[in-house]
């Protein structure tokens, strides 16, 4: 049973191990390859900062927020494990800032110590008039990504560094399932007039004395239009930037300056930090994610796809839930095709 | 008296910000510091500089509450602006976790901290031996880079500091006008204080910047504090000891309480181990004194004995010594004007 995963991204790289741990030992021949133009650090993930955080709303979609927890939870299990450091996974604290109240989110009970705001740390951030602390992960793809790496070729997967034209392409050499995990090129496997880049730019800078993150918000503008403010373990990611249907990935001056100019409003010590990147990103926005099966008729062949794309700025956030969600409906894959019965043949 | 000459000896995190606050509330004051160690040879150097404070026995509680406000926030304002990576404040949350439930639910100092509250359950659930914990936002004061900012801010007053071993306050008459002692453990030789003890404390400085929040047990004695470049791990309160000597037994055992509640901590880098004699007292000291020898009289204000909470209280101490030297000054005004009759 061969399986191809497209993409090698967070949703690529977690979908197969969690594909790989819970099918292995049940099915001997499972063989998974990882297809990909790009490989940390190069990919979408890799330039994220790493915080878990949802958006504001899920806008009803509760499954998606289920995924969330389901995320969470998993990673604030491995915050003891001997493994915690070289994943990047670390407890964060920090601000959600408004200006003026804000219903709370969906997230709110499966982050920890959820409050909203008290005056006097209101006085830290002059302009905001209402907002959250809580107590967050940070996973950083710059880590988790060559964790997850590590794992997949210690269980025998492999990796070929190329850019798959087609499912037919994959279908043609004998795999049997493809695990779409393309994140914003997906469209070019097949058209999806739904997804479309959330292009943001970030600076890096050197800020060690910042201990939070902070993320304002401003309602009419939209999600991460706003400065928002977050410490890593090397650098501290600033950013602010959200162009919906801009597909360019080259650092923009003027969105520099915009970035620079409002996190040194919001957090004035940062006019002494030392800038040591600057990185251009497409958010794979989407308005909902793409988490389904597909059955492809290919001549006299059913090809099974498991799509699961379009996590937009949430990736990191949400790639656990979905990961099981694609291994359940990889397991129901499996169900059919023994169902099928056993291959035809002479009956003696 | 035209420009009172004022000698502050000391130049830790307490004579530093004394001799500032001195130029503060008395600006024809001409201050000089004198100190046989300057930062980052200073028993504050050693401390993490987190302000959570630690309460004295015998100082009166609302006194500690208003040092610590003043000092609160002082630094908060720092902390807001474009100054507060170069004096090297921050703010940094975390939690303060009890193996069992403390008999004070809330601490005098609270409502002075940021959003201070008992730990969830699910928060507790990261320390399976500890029942309950607060947790809050607080303020943290790296000693290098903020005595460095505090000595650059006096030389903008015109404050003189020198390298200079005072065996004796009776050495600085004539010299000075008023003398403020603020030489912390170094006061048990210099003013024989035999209420002054020192508490060793052994720390470990190390890299982990992925250390983001703090931990502390509220007995004290384990603690994890995340600075700007280094996190502290801590510790130990050795009663009576004066050795200067890191102990590596300590410095394992330090080590494993720490990776005990934070496992990551395992991962650490480049341990360093420092120790410091916390100068311990009852009571902060706080207070005027006139010495008097063979008909002279030598003004002296002291500010010493702060113990495990220097840092929490330097500034609300400082003002109150300033205070005292105005008290000083005023004195000295009032006899040399009477006498002129």
């Amino acid at each position: 049973m061969r399986v191809a995963i497209i993409g090698a991204g967070v949703i690529g790289l977690s979908s197969a191990l969690c594909i790989h741990e819970q099918f292995h030992s049940l099915l001997p021949s499972l063989q998974l390859e990882v297809y990909a133009d790009h490989f940390t650090p190069h990919t979408t993930s890799d330039g994220a900062a790493g915080l878990w955080q949802p958006y504001l709303s899920d806008h009803g979609n509760l499954q998606e927020t289920l995924w969330n927890k389901e995320t969470f939870d998993y990673l604030l299990g491995h915050l003891h494990s001997s493994a915690a450091k070289e994943m990047g996974l670390f407890l964060i604290s920090g601000y959600n800032l408004f200006t003026e109240p804000a219903p709370d989110p969906s997230w709110k009970n499966i982050v920890l110590g959820f409050r909203n705001l008290t005056p006097k740390e209101l006085q830290l951030f002059p302009g905001y008039s209402y907002g959250w602390f809580n107590t967050a992960l940070m996973l950083e793809g710059r880590s988790y990504l060559p964790w997850l790496t590590n794992r997949l070729t210690q269980r025998g997967v492999k990796f070929f560094h190329k850019k798959v034209e087609s499912f037919q392409e994959l279908f043609s050499q004998g795999v049997d399932v493809v695990l779409n995990c393309s994140g914003m090129r997906s469209g070019d496997l097949q058209p999806d007039p739904e997804l479309q880049p959330g292009r943001g730019q970030i600076i890096k800078v050197l800020a060690p004395w910042v201990k939070h993150f902070i993320i304002t918000h401003d309602l009419k503008s939209g999600i991460y239009n706003s400065p928002y403010v977050i410490p890593g373990s090397e650098f501290t990611v600033l950013g602010g930037i959200y162009q919906h249907g801009n597909w360019s990935e080259e650092n923009n001056a003027k969105d520099h300056k915009s970035i620079w100019d409002s996190c040194c409003q919001l957090l004035p010590a940062l006019q002494r930090a030392k800038i040591v990147g600057e990185w251009s990103g497409l958010r794979p926005a989407r308005p909902s994610v793409r988490l389904e099966r597909e059955r492809i008729r290919l001549g006299n062949l059913q090809a099974e796809v498991i799509h699961n794309y379009g996590h937009g700025g949430f990736g990191i956030t949400i790639h656990w839930g979905c990961a099981m969600a694609a291994a359940r409906l990889f397991g129901s894959i499996l169900q059919e095709k023994k169902q099928l019965g056993t291959p035809p043949g002479p009956r003696l | 008296m035209a420009s009172p000459k004022v000698a502050v000896v000391g130049a830790g995190v307490i004579g530093l910000s004394t001799a500032l606050s001195i130029t503060e509330t008395c600006p024809s004051c001409s201050v000089t510091v004198l100190s046989d160690q300057f930062s980052p040879n200073t028993t504050g150097d050693v401390a993490a500089g987190m302000l959570i404070p630690h309460t004295y026995p015998d100082t009166p509680i609302h006194r500690q509450k208003q040092w610590f406000k003043e000092t609160f926030t002082y630094l908060f304002a720092i902390s807001n602006s474009a100054e507060a990576s170069e004096a090297g404040i921050h703010l940094v949350s975390g939690w303060q976790i009890f193996k069992s439930t403390p008999k004070e639910e809330l601490p005098f100092w609270s409502d002075i901290v940021l959003g201070f509250r008992p730990m969830s359950k699910a928060e507790l659930q990261k320390f399976p031996q500890h029942q309950f914990g607060h947790a809050f936002t607080t303020l943290k004061c790296d000693c290098p880079p903020y005595l460095l900012w505090l000595e650059k801010r006096l030389k903008a007053t015109g404050t003189q500091m020198y390298t200079r071993k005072v065996a004796d306050l009776w050495e600085l008459h004539g010299e000075y006008d008023i003398v403020v002692n603020c030489t912390g453990m170094g006061a048990h030789q210099l003013v024989g204080d035999k209420q002054l003890f020192p508490v060793r404390g052994q720390v470990l400085k190390v890299h982990a910047p992925w250390v983001k929040q703090f931990i502390r047990d509220g007995d004290g004695l384990t603690y994890i504090y995340p600075g700007i470049h280094r996190v502290t791990l801590g510790g130990t309160r050795e009663k009576g000891s004066w050795s200067l000597s890191p102990d590596a037994g300590t410095t394992k055992d330090i080590f494993d309480r720490c990776c005990c509640l934070e496992p990551s901590l395992q991962g650490a880098q480049d341990i360093e181990v420092k120790v410091g004699l916390r100068p311990s007292r009852q009571c902060v000291r706080v207070q005027r004194e006139v010495l008097s020898q063979g008909g002279v009289e030598l003004p002296v204000v002291h500010n010493y004995g702060h113990g495990a909470g220097g840092f929490s209280v330097h500034r609300g101490t400082a003002n109150e010594a300033a205070h005292l030297v105005g008290e000083c000054i005023s004195a000295l005004q009032g006899s040399s004007s009477r006498a002129k009759l």
